[in-house]
């Protein structure tokens, strides 16, 4: 069963089931000195956009306190996605899942450390939808139906991408949780199935 | 100095909370840091040449770059120059000049955070300096992205100086407009 389907920027993801009866945010007005030149662009997105200004700065500044220190601080870079497919093509499936484990455990890990202080079932699902959203590689799906759950990554890389993925995917769920995990992939999905406890927070 | 206007935005609490301690910790106003955020995203973003460009841990791309040759290096960097980076600047600025490389150049610098630009023109001597620090066959991209980029539209050969954490590109002469 898919539980609490929220529609997100950049596709679909499902929040644990908990955050089905949050209510909406509470929001403030906030007066802002902005350069002419930034505050064109932004008039001119926007209509080109149809979004209001107001919409596409909250969206911005969302982005950087959620997402641009981290990315700094965790030794993020940006580059186009042509070049990162022709490096990811000079590897083997798997060594590209044996990348995505040293990714998992060197990079993935203390961003969630960073971001919510602590590695915890709740905390590495958050965060995989965050890196999904703001790395701008893939889609995060998390279903669940009682114990079981089933975490899905949905992307355009290609086989090697999904095995990058699946070898992140180890060093959090089986590695510091605990968790037995069983995968699966295909050119544009890899999925980790799992069952825990309702309860479940983290492993021993 | 730049001319600025006031303008006021509904934020979410969490948002303005997290943006307000960021300027004390960072000791700047939250104007400042707000509008240098919003710069950041109309700029780069969601800017139309780089939309879509994703964020990658610098240790993945120096894990994957080292399973390549030097020479490999050069030439996938001579093909992102002419590839990318070329259609690009087109796209961004309409007309190939060395005024506009620079400035592509320079943004790529300030928001991909995987190099620091600069540009000297010593008496009609251009020299382009990309320092990095993702290792020597890195140098070897820039330096084919560049002698693609220059060559590409300067029609002319650029001596080229690689080391492990920079690379240097000299021309002479004046460039196109």
């Amino acid at each position: 069963m898919l539980s609490s389907l929220q529609a997100g920027s950049k596709g679909e993801y499902i929040y644990d089931r908990t955050f089905r009866h949050q209510v909406l945010p509470r929001s403030v007005t906030r007066t802002l000195r902005i350069d002419d030149d930034v505050d064109e662009a932004l008039e001119k997105m926007a209509r080109e956009r149809g979004e209001s200004v107001n919409a596409i700065a909250a969206g911005a500044l969302r982005k950087l306190v959620e997402w641009d220190r981290l990315a700094a601080n965790a030794g993020l870079v940006v580059v186009s996605p042509v070049t990162l497919g022709r490096l990811m093509d000079s590897q083997t499936v798997e060594q590209a899942r044996a990348l995505g484990e040293f990714v998992g455990k060197e990079v993935w890990k203390p961003i969630i450390v960073s971001r919510y202080g602590e590695v915890t079932l709740d905390s590495v699902l958050k965060s995989i939808e965050l890196i999904g959203r703001y790395m701008g590689r893939f889609n995060f799906i998390y279903s669940t139906d009682g114990a079981k759950r089933v975490v899905t990554i949905r992307h355009s890389g290609g086989i090697k991408w999904s095995a990058f993925y699946q070898g992140a995917a180890i060093p959090l769920f089986s590695g510091t949780l605990g968790i037995d995990i069983k995968q699966t992939m295909t050119e544009e999905l890899a999925s980790i199935e799992f069952e825990t406890p309702e309860n479940f927070v983290r492993g021993a | 100095m730049k001319q600025s206007r006031a303008r006021t935005f509904r934020l979410e609490a969490d948002v303005d909370d997290s943006i307000a301690r960021l300027a004390r910790e960072d000791r700047v106003s939250v104007s400042h840091l707000a509008n240098r955020a919003l710069r950041r995203y109309v700029e780069w973003d969601r800017a139309p040449t780089t939309e879509g460009f994703v964020s990658v841990p610098s240790m993945l791309l120096v894990k994957l770059m080292t399973e390549l040759s030097e020479e490999r290096a050069h030439e996938l960097g001579k093909w992102a120059g002419k590839q990318l980076f070329l259609p690009n600047m087109k796209a961004g600025y309409a007309t190939l000049s060395l005024e506009n490389a620079e400035n592509n150049m320079r943004m790529l610098g300030d928001y991909g955070r995987r190099f620091t630009f600069e540009h000297a023109d010593e008496e009609g001597m251009h020299v382009f300096t990309i320092g990095q620090k993702m290792g020597r066959n890195w140098s070897a991209y820039y330096a084919g992205s560049l002698e693609s980029i220059f060559e590409g539209f300067l029609g002319k050969a650029v001596k080229v100086i690689l080391s492990d954490n920079m690379c240097v590109v000299q021309f002479k002469g004046r460039a196109p407009p």
